[in-house]
């Protein structure tokens, strides 16, 4: 998933008072711009593996290694526990459904790292790489990335009617 | 992007049906939507009204399995010319999750 990691990011952020109300932590309020920081952050944590595999200090492989395993946003989440428990509940929600946004990429996620180099894929549509032009038209050369991409947006625009911001106000 | 004529006219269809029922979902009675505000769901129904009708459409499908066959992460492997991904280097087969199971 590409794009549809910002409309994602905007609907967990939506829901950020369901999501600490329903974990028992402080309440944070949707679209504030504490809860838009941590989920936007957060979601996006997994795919800043890029930086050292552009800085050549990792192998293209790194994509999508230890940073899109549970492990990772079990210790992102507990990392954040001592200095707010909000922001620990909504970092690891948003990590989570990164991991879930592209449970369809043929790449596969080494969910279980570093215990098993197992990975889970539903195949929706074929990787072309981490990044770059290509990597990004191809991606939307195939049919599923336009379904769940483009769900997503539908997603994040009825929670803007439902919240009447704009362009619903 | 499209084998089919058709394909971007059936998005438009798939459009109208899931524009339909997202609208009979969210759309509040006391807070009827705009002209504009349905034009906006319409518009945004058509990404995924699009990408259902590619399912029906042969090249897309073609374009996944070329890409499946290519492991974009193995060392050395250049990005084929844009749409002409049988000039990428990558060995064959080698998506990486084909080693690993699925879900």
């Amino acid at each position: 998933m590409q794009l549809g990691h910002v409309a994602l990011a905007g609907t967990i952020a939506s829901f950020a008072p369901e999501i600490t109300a329903a974990a028992g932590v402080p309440r944070v309020d949707a679209w504030s711009a504490e809860s838009l920081a941590v989920v936007f952050f957060a979601h996006y944590l997994p795919n800043f593996d890029v930086i050292p595999i552009k800085l050549k200090w990792a192998p293209d492989r790194f994509h999508c290694s230890y940073s899109h395993s549970l492990l990772f946003a079990l210790a992102v989440g507990l990392g954040l526990w001592p200095f707010s428990a909000s922001w620990a509940v909504l970092a690891t929600v948003s990590l989570l459904f990164h991991l879930v946004a592209d449970s369809g990429s043929s790449v596969g996620l080494p969910l279980l790292l570093p215990f098993s180099r197992k990975r889970f894929s539903l195949y929706l549509w074929a990787d072309t790489g981490h990044s770059g032009w290509f990597a990004f038209r191809s991606t939307y050369q195939q049919a599923w990335t336009w379904i769940t991409e483009g769900g997503m947006f539908l997603v994040l625009a009825a929670r803007c009617y439902q919240f009447g911001v704009w362009p619903f106000d | 992007m499209f084998e089919y004529r058709r394909t971007p006219y059936l998005g438009l269809f798939f459009a109208a049906v899931i524009g339909g029922v997202v609208i009979w979902l969210v759309e509040a009675p006391a807070r009827p939507l705009t002209i504009t505000q349905t034009v906006i769901f319409y518009v945004l129904s058509y990404l995924p009204g699009l990408g259902l009708a590619m399912l029906g459409d042969p090249l897309p499908g073609r374009l996944k399995a070329k890409y499946l066959k290519i492991d974009f992460y193995a060392p050395g492997t250049a990005p084929p010319a844009a749409g002409d991904p049988d000039r990428a280097s990558g060995a064959a087969s080698g998506a990486r999750a084909q080693k690993g199971g699925t879900v």
